[in-house]
Formats: structure tokens, C-alpha cells, sequence
């Protein structure tokens, strides 16, 4: 048996603008049928790196191996990929049915083969009856669909996505996120989705590259990326955190001191650094009236309510500590701006991560 | 205030009236019986419509400007194309300079371009010849062709031809079923305007005609120098009348719009 060869296998891939590096040493394998998101903000390099795998963009360096074959300098035309794409590009001047034809066609497949291709692409994002609708007629949502439906139709060994969902109003989008999620089980292709929208990338994802400057700063599912943050840029980027310098207070660097805020806490696992961030969410912070002796305090100058939670913002000295709480209806938030509060959190759910790299 | 508004509209209308009265004169006199050219017209028939059609040196003006704005549009476009071509998607250095250059005729007084062309024509032993009135036509029309294909290539979407491209379709598929259909416009635009220049112009054309070629409007010109009877009222509603009708058709399937609209940066 053995394991399974990856159906897209990145090695140490680098692009090169002049002088810049866009993409610097990427190594990546995406397993088969799997749904894989490159999150990170703009600049980062992953739109770069999907053009890379598309075709689209020249590699600098590294190799690029599809479905076990290299296609490092294979036209795009050449690589059986399906790419929906930031503006979906679908074309102007034909039908929502000639759209979905268009790989077929260009294919020389036979005319019956090419109308039951388009009826099942089109059956799968449930828009059968919209085959004879000029583009222009559909809305965001059906256009999306219209996307999908073209570049499944070819059956690709791997579908792109390169933001797709970007221009759509925050409710279409959540619903599109899970028809995708949907579509992606049940026609079981591998789809490499990029996005800098982090709850899009947590909620869809079977596993997420966290990608910073060029590089993977992180591979793993979104519990991983959530829970354990492998870099300071990973915790800063995915959700709220809340980050202090730490120095090592013994020798086995179980007690950890927070200069900042001027407290030792336990550390979550042995850090062999001298030096390290921890990380805090602010979910994890507990909050309690003051006053308690010698336990870290601080007040709280801004609170925000936003329906399930409220996030507080509490002033320690000149640091800045972010809490969030649940609310429940029918109840008071628990704390409101101007009261003295105790900070403590559990030290089982703090990461330490790697000082930020200058 | 009412009154200011009424004058206001009657001050417009007559500005649009004005703007098309003396070809309204030209085509009614047309239509006249006598020898010579008069405003309004005494009797009115079809006679010098009769003598245009009937007569071969007339005939065989139209003939060649016919033959020649065909060929001067289909040249124009083509170079216009590649020009617009390149300038919209590759880098070069001069682009500029070249895109000034394919624009220049604009700029430049009709007379001094034929004089110019003479001594070309000249140098190249065309003078009195076919190709020699093509030549200078296809340089006229040229910023006349670029400027709308260039507009309907700015407007188009790469992306679109890189989906296609994603799809599985070879370059040459993707221009021939991607990239041209959604020029059409543009090109539909560069085709027609510059048939219709080709076939009116007069200046520069005047420099480079010999005895053996005569456009249309050179006849006309060459014409009204000895006699001033109302078959050149007749001609040039005809001419009127065949640049209103491709104007029209231009309008109604592509829209004059490609032709107008400013230049828009991505």
C-alpha cells in the first residue's frame, strides 16, 4: 500500500522580480481530494505561488510536480487545472452554457459529450436552468457558480481558487463558503483556495498554509493554526492575540517573567530560549473584580458589544490587554468601561512562540 | 424666467440647425432641373443624379475610390491593430514616442502632409499612381483605427484570456475565439471610419492624383473648377449619403462610443 502520492508536489520554489523575492524556497505537497487554503495579507506571495502552479508565472528556482508530473515549464494549457478566478473572467460574449463548454470544446470532444458535460457542471452548482442566460443577466452568486462550473467541467486534476469569493457582500459570501465546502466534498477535487480573509480560510479549510514575506510560515488544520501558532506572525495574523515578551526566570525554563507587565507565570512547555512571545487569546483571559492581592490588574477603558460577546479593552500600566466574553441574553455584560478588573488566564492555554525575526 | 428658458432652447436649436444647413442646401439643390447651381431650386428632377450615374469619368472616380477605401481600410486596420497591439501589452522602450508618431497625422496640416508625401512619392517613383494615394490614405486613418482598438483592448480583461488558457486552449485558439470576438468593436470602429475618411478625402489626395487616377472628391474638386452645373450637388449627396449610412450602421451594431471615449488607465 505505502502513502498516497501527493497530487501537487511544491519543492523549494522561489519567483524573482528583479530584486525581489515573491516567493522565496516554498515546499509544499497537497494531498489528493484535499481542500488546501493559502492564507496570508496581501503581498505575501500566495497569489504569486498559484500562478506559479497555474502556469500562468515563470519559476525562478525550485520544481513543480502535478498529478507526478513534472510541469515546472509546462504552458498552462498543457497542465489540466481548473482556476476560478479573482474577477471569475467569465467570457462576455458567450452563454452561461458556452462557458461551461469552452474546456470541452477546445478538447474536440464529441458534441453529445460536450452538452452532457455542461449539464452535469452546471446540475452540480444547481443552475441547469440557466444555460441559454447571457453572463450579464446573473447575479455575484450565480456567476460564482458559473466559475466553478467551468473549470470543474474539464475534470481538473486540481481546481485554483484565487480569491473568488473577494467581491461579495459578507452574507453571500458565508453562503458560498459552505456551498464550496460542499461542492468540494462531493465532487471530491482537490482545491487550493487562496484568501487573506482568516475566518474564510479556518471555516473551509482541510489544512491552511499560513504564508508571510515569501514563505509557509505554517502548515496545519485550523485547530493547529488556531490553537498553536508556530511563529509570532502566524499568532498575530489568525485571530485575536494577545502576544508579551517573555524571558526565561530558571533553568529549566518551566517559569517564565513578563518584563512588561512585570509578573512570572508558568510556562505552557519547557522553553529552551533565552527569549520568546507568549501568546494569549482573549477568549482564554478570565476576568475578576479587583481587588485581589499581588495578581495583575488593570482597568478597563473601552468596551465593545457585539451580540454573543464583548470585548474589553483593559489598560496595565502602558500595556494593552484585549479579553473577550461570552454574553448571554436577557443579561448584563459583566463588566463595563472604568472598572478596576484582575487579569489571570489559564497557563495551559498560552503558546510560547519564536521572537519575531528582524 | 420662462421667457429666458424659451430663447435658451431656441438659441440651441438653432445652433443644431446650423450645424447641418448647408449640406441640407447641397442635397436639395441636387435635385434641381437647370444648368446651374441654385438655392432653392425652380423644378425639381432626378437629371443630375441620371448624368453622374451615366457618365464614365464619374463612374470610374467612384469605382476607384470604392476599391481604394476598401483597401485602405482593411491595411489600416491591420496596422493599427498590431500597433495597438503592442503598445497595450509589451513594454518597450520608445513606446511613447511611438504611440505620438502613430497619432501624428492629426497634428499636422493636410497641405504640408501632401507636400511631404509628394517628395516620398516621389523618391519611390509613385508619383501619379494608385498605390501612392493608398499610401497617404492609410497614414491619415491610421490614428483614426488605433484609437479604437486600442480603447477596446484596454477595456478587455487578461484574465479572460488566461481562463481560456486554463481551460486547455492553445495560444492561437484563445486569440481566434477569446482575444478577436471581443475586439470586434473595436475593430468594426477602425474598419468603417476609416473607409469613410478614405473615401471623403480631398487635400492630401489632390498632391499625389495624375491623369490616370482620380478619386471621387478630386473629381468633384478637379470639376467645380470649370463649371458649377448640379451634378456636384448630386455627387456629394451621394457622398453625404453613404457616410451617413455606415456612421448609422456603426451606431446601431457597435456603438460610435469606442471612437469617443477617453482614454482609461488600469
Amino acid at each position: 500500500m505505502g502513502e498516497e502520492k501527493p497530487i501537487l508536489e511544491v519543492s523549494g520554489v522561489t519567483k524573482a522580480y528583479g530584486a525581489a523575492l515573491a516567493v522565496r524556497g516554498v515546499d509544499l505537497a497537497v494531498r489528493r481530494g484535499e481542500f488546501l487554503t493559502l492564507l496570508g495579507p496581501s503581498g505575501c506571495g500566495k497569489t504569486t505561488l498559484l500562478r506559479m502552479i497555474a502556469g500562468f508565472e515563470t519559476v525562478t528556482g525550485g520544481s513543480i510536480r502535478i498529478a507526478d508530473r513534472d510541469a515546472t515549464r509546462l504552458p498552462p494549457y498543457r497542465r489540466n487545472l481548473g482556476m476560478v478566478f479573482q474577477n471569475l473572467a467569465l467570457f462576455p460574449h458567450l452563454t452561461v452554457g458556452e462557458n461551461v463548454a469552452f474546456g470541452l470544446k477546445v478538447k474536440r470532444a464529441p458534441q453529445s459529450e460536450i452538452e452532457q458535460g455542461v449539464r452535469r457542471a452546471l446540475e452540480l452548482v444547481e443552475l441547469g436552468h440557466l444555460k441559454d442566460r447571457a453572463v450579464h443577466q446573473l447575479s455575484g452568486g450565480q456567476r460564482q457558480r458559473v466559475a466553478l462550473a467551468r473549470a470543474l467541467a474539464i475534470g481538473p486534476s486540481l481546481l485554483l481558487l484565487d480569491e473568488p469569493l473577494g467581491a461579495l457582500d459578507l452574507k453571500l459570501r458565508r453562503q458560498l463558503q459552505i456551498e464550496l465546502k460542499q461542492l468540494q466534498r462531493r465532487v471530491g477535487t482537490t482545491f487550493i483556495f487562496v484568501t487573506h480573509d482568516q475566518e474564510e480560510a479556518l471555516g473551509m479549510s482541510d489544512r491552511i498554509a499560513v504564508m508571510n514575506q515569501g514563505r509557509i510560515e505554517q502548515l496545519g488544520t485550523a485547530k493547529e493554526i488556531y490553537d498553536t501558532p508556530a511563529t509570532a506572525f502566524v499568532a498575530r495574523f489568525v485571530g485575536d492575540n494577545n502576544l508579551f515578551e517573555a524571558q526565561r526566570n530558571d533553568g529549566a525554563g518551566r517559569a517564565i517573567r513578563l518584563p512588561r507587565l512585570g509578573i512570572v507565570r508558568t510556562a505552557p512547555r519547557a522553553m529552551p530560549e533565552a527569549q520568546a512571545l507568549l501568546a494569549v487569546r482573549p477568549e482564554n483571559i478570565v476576568l475578576r473584580r479587583a481587588p485581589a492581592d499581588g495578581a495583575l490588574s488593570g482597568d478597563i477603558v473601552e468596551d465593545t458589544y457585539s451580540g454573543a460577546s464583548v470585548r474589553y479593552s483593559i489598560a496595565v500600566g502602558t500595556e494593552h490587554l484585549v479579553a473577550t466574553m461570552p454574553c448571554r441574553v436577557g443579561e448584563a455584560p459583566p463588566f463595563a468601561k472604568g472598572d478596576r478588573v484582575v487579569i489571570d488566564w489559564d497557563d495551559a492555554r498560552s503558546v510560547l512562540t519564536p521572537m519575531d525575526q528582524t | 424666467m420662462i421667457l429666458g428658458r424659451a430663447l435658451w432652447r431656441l438659441w440651441i436649436f438653432l445652433i443644431f440647425a446650423f450645424l447641418p444647413a448647408p449640406i441640407l442646401v447641397v442635397i436639395v439643390s441636387s435635385f434641381s432641373r437647370s444648368g446651374y447651381l441654385r438655392f432653392p431650386p425652380t423644378e425639381f428632377s432626378l437629371r443630375w443624379y441620371g448624368e453622374f450615374l451615366s457618365s464614365p469619368i464619374w463612374l470610374k472616380a467612384l469605382g476607384t475610390s470604392t476599391v481604394l477605401a476598401v483597401g485602405v481600410a482593411l491595411a489600416t486596420t491591420a496596422v493599427a491593430f498590431l500597433a495597438a497591439f503592442a503598445t497595450s501589452r509589451l513594454r518597450f522602450p520608445g513606446k511613447g514616442s511611438l504611440e505620438l508618431l502613430l497619432l501624428s497625422p492629426l497634428l499636422f496640416p493636410h497641405a504640408a502632409i501632401g507636400v511631404a508625401l509628394l517628395g516620398v512619392v516621389a523618391a519611390l517613383g509613385w508619383i501619379g499612381t494608385f498605390q501612392a494615394v493608398a499610401l497617404a490614405h492609410v497614414i491619415l486613418c491610421i490614428p483614426f483605427a488605433y484609437r479604437p482598438i486600442l480603447n477596446s483592448m484596454r477595456k478587455m480583461d487578461l484574465a479572460l484570456e488566461e481562463a481560456a488558457m486554463s481551460l486547455g486552449a492553445e495560444p492561437a485558439y484563445v486569440f481566434r475565439h477569446v482575444t478577436l470576438p471581443l475586439l470586434r468593436p473595436g475593430l468594426v470602429t477602425a474598419l468603417l471610419f476609416s473607409f469613410i475618411i478614405s473615401f471623403d478625402e480631398v487635400t492630401v489626395t489632390l498632391f499625389l492624383i495624375g491623369p490616370s487616377v482620380s478619386t471621387l472628391p478630386t473629381q468633384v474638386f478637379a470639376h467645380i473648377l470649370e463649371s458649377a452645373d448640379p451634378v456636384i450637388a448630386a455627387i456629394s449627396s451621394f457622398l453625404v449619403l453613404v457616410t451617413v449610412v455606415l456612421v448609422a450602421l456603426l451606431d446601431r451594431f457597435v456603438g460610435l462610443e469606442l471612437f469617443v471615449e477617453a482614454e482609461r488607465s488600469r
